[in-house]
């Protein structure tokens, strides 16, 4: 299956990355052959179930209360953020 | 006991001997600490390996070991050294994933299974290397470089859990935590000689498990041996209220206590159709042959049929990749991760160069499959259908179960550990590695990889057994007994 320029570039930027030259080639190649391997799950069987079920295994997953506890982790976490105000994290202005 | 041989030793052993208190858990810390000091750099097994830092982290749970001793309180664990995989959080540490985007991301909290390990008396030696995110069949996909398999430095060690499974088998640690999507457990454990199980999906807690396809992931222990094994998921198999896909399990019975029960009259399955092409000969010989011992041991060995497992490659990279694209959308350079430093940029462009930046080749990759399977006009054509082929693939499954099958097994991977280089130019033949470990992931029933033999290279293989849902204990007893009857005591060479 080929897979043109124009659609690794849509796909690379609904998935936020941005690619070199180099890369987008790349990704032409590999994403084809896979996407071409993938097709084969077109042939499979036509009588499908009608439902499918997200629970996989269907065993009951007990249900926790919904209680509010203090969080104690927000040094924590913003000690691995890249940029920080106060407890807040810092980004890019967005607003001209 | 004053001396052990680290690559020897069991967990089992260790416990004992600490809680008997003939052996000190600083002793086993420090035997295994120096071995991964000297072995560390030429597997390249560990990522952030500071042997001063993981020594001083060591002491509280050493006095923690010490007092239960004195108190007479049996810990399951008690002294034994486990390497976690660098996906699982510990607090403090440094949780990168195998990825540049994290390499300086410090966990704020403990993952439940690390909880867990600490409270059996555990003692936390060192993180492992991994495929970046848990992307990749044979630890190249790692920003630290691949890890090295212990048995030929000039092959790959499997993946993505290679530093665990390596780490294992070169004795630098008694057991390893890794973690499972498709085959991340288990295959990297046959690449390197050593037991790997992949609970029943829900079994054990995800709880601070770095997420790559949520529906797939379950973490998994690597041991030398079924009875360790059997332990380290006996406690690690617990509800948690902090999973909401973690099942009750209190009414399972522990697979340590049921090990010895005999073999005789358990049916295996062998799928046939599904043994044909990319098999290699002394793989398919020690496969049969494990068979024939499994016979032996009482075990009946009848033909079944899984008439949609051919699409189970597809359908798992649809899915798995559907689901990364969702899970790796929190990595922004926002609120944790590499931040691109030019200055003057839009909050959209900040995105794109930290994402470009950050992740690796194979992850970008999996990022745009699942982004293009879910995007407008191919969702139906591939995202819709393959869940329903899941569904057959968890169906075909159920129905062989019900006919009186109690495992089926499978070689663990085609072929043994290949060439460091010989796939990373293809993704597809890399993606084809997985083909007898994703279909449990898919139907999210338990397996295990047992060692069966060396190949003419001096290579391990691996044997698959999958089971029903919460079943683990057959496959552990099971693993147990062929291992007392046909003793695997293969020992990488140092």
């Amino acid at each position: 299956m080929q897979i043109d320029r124009q659609t690794v570039e849509k796909v690379a930027r609904l998935a936020n990355i941005q690619l070199s030259e180099d890369e987008i080639e790349y990704y032409q190649g590999q994403l084809g052959s896979v996407l071409d391997y993938m097709q084969q799950i077109q042939s499979a069987a036509d009588q499908f179930p009608d439902d499918w079920r997200a629970d996989i295994s269907g065993t009951p997953c007990p249900e926790r209360i919904d209680e509010a506890k203090p969080s104690s982790v927000i040094e924590k976490v913003l000690q691995s953020a890249p940029k920080v105000v106060g407890t807040a994290f810092q980004v890019p202005r967005i607003i001209e | 006991m004053s001396s052990f041989d680290p690559i020897q030793i069991s967990a089992s052993e260790i416990a004992s001997a600490v809680n008997e208190g003939s052996l000190k858990a600083a002793d086993v810390a420090s035997s295994f600490l120096q071995r991964t000091e000297d072995l560390h750099r030429d597997l390249n097994t560990h990522v952030f390996w500071d042997k001063e830092a993981v020594f001083n982290e060591t002491e509280k749970q050493l006095d923690y070991i010490e007092a239960a001793r004195r108190a007479q309180k049996h810990l399951p664990l008690a002294g034994v050294p486990v390497a976690i995989k660098d996906n699982i959080m510990a607090e403090g540490a440094i949780v990168s994933c195998g990825s540049k985007f994290l390499q300086n991301h410090r966990a704020a909290y403990d993952a439940t299974v690390i909880r867990q390990l600490k409270q059996a008396g555990a003692i936390l030696l060192g993180r492992t290397n991994m495929d970046e995110f848990g992307m990749g069949s044979s630890n190249e996909n790692s920003a630290f470089g691949p890890v090295r398999n212990p048995w030929n430095r000039g092959h790959v060690s499997g993946g993505s859990s290679g530093g665990s499974a390596a780490a294992v088998a070169a004795g630098m640690s008694a057991l390893a935590l890794g973690s499972d999507t498709g085959g991340s457990v288990r295959q990297p454990a046959s690449f390197c000689g050593v037991l790997g199980l992949k609970p029943t999906y829900g079994a054990v807690s995800r709880y601070g498990l770095v997420a790559y396809a949520s529906s797939f992931d379950q973490v998994g222990p690597i041991a030398r041996n079924a009875r360790d094994l059997a332990r380290t998921f006996d406690l690690l198999r617990q509800h948690d209220p902090l999973d909401s896909t973690s099942v009750e399990t209190s009414l399972f019975e522990k697979t340590e206590a049921g090990l010895d029960r005999p073999l005789k009259g358990l049916t295996i399955g062998i799928a046939e159709e599904f043994l044909a092409e990319g098999l290699e000969e002394d793989v398919r010989k020690s496969f049969y042959e494990s068979l024939e011992h499994y016979k032996a041991l009482g075990c009946i060995i009848k033909n079944v049929s899984l008439p949609n497992l051919r699409h189970s490659i597809p359908a798992y990279y649809i899915l798995a990749t559907a689901e990364a694209s969702s899970n790796l959308a929190r990595f922004d350079g926002i609120r944790f991760g590499v931040r691109a430093p030019k200055p003057g940029i839009s909050l959209k462009e900040l995105y794109g160069q930290s994402r470009s930046e950050g992740f690796g080749r194979e992850v970008k990759q999996r990022i745009m499959l699942g982004t293009y399977v879910l995007s407008s006009g191919y969702y139906d054509a591939y995202y819709a259908k393959a869940n329903r082929v899941r569904e057959l693939i968890r169906r075909d499954f159920e129905a062989v179960f019900a006919s009186g099958v109690d495992m089926i097994a499978t070689p663990t991977a085609p072929t043994t550990a290949f060439a460091l280089g010989q796939k990373t130019q293809d993704s597809l033949a890399m993606y084809l590695m997985d083909i007898y470990t994703i279909a449990a992931n898919l139907s999210g029933i338990p397996a295990l990889s047992q060692p069966i033999d060396l190949d003419r290279k001096g290579l391990p293989i691996g044997l698959q057994l999958m089971g029903k849902a919460h079943h683990e204990g057959e496959l552990l007893r099971s693993a147990y007994q062929y291992e007392q009857y046909k003793r695997w005591s293969e020992r990488p060479k140092f």
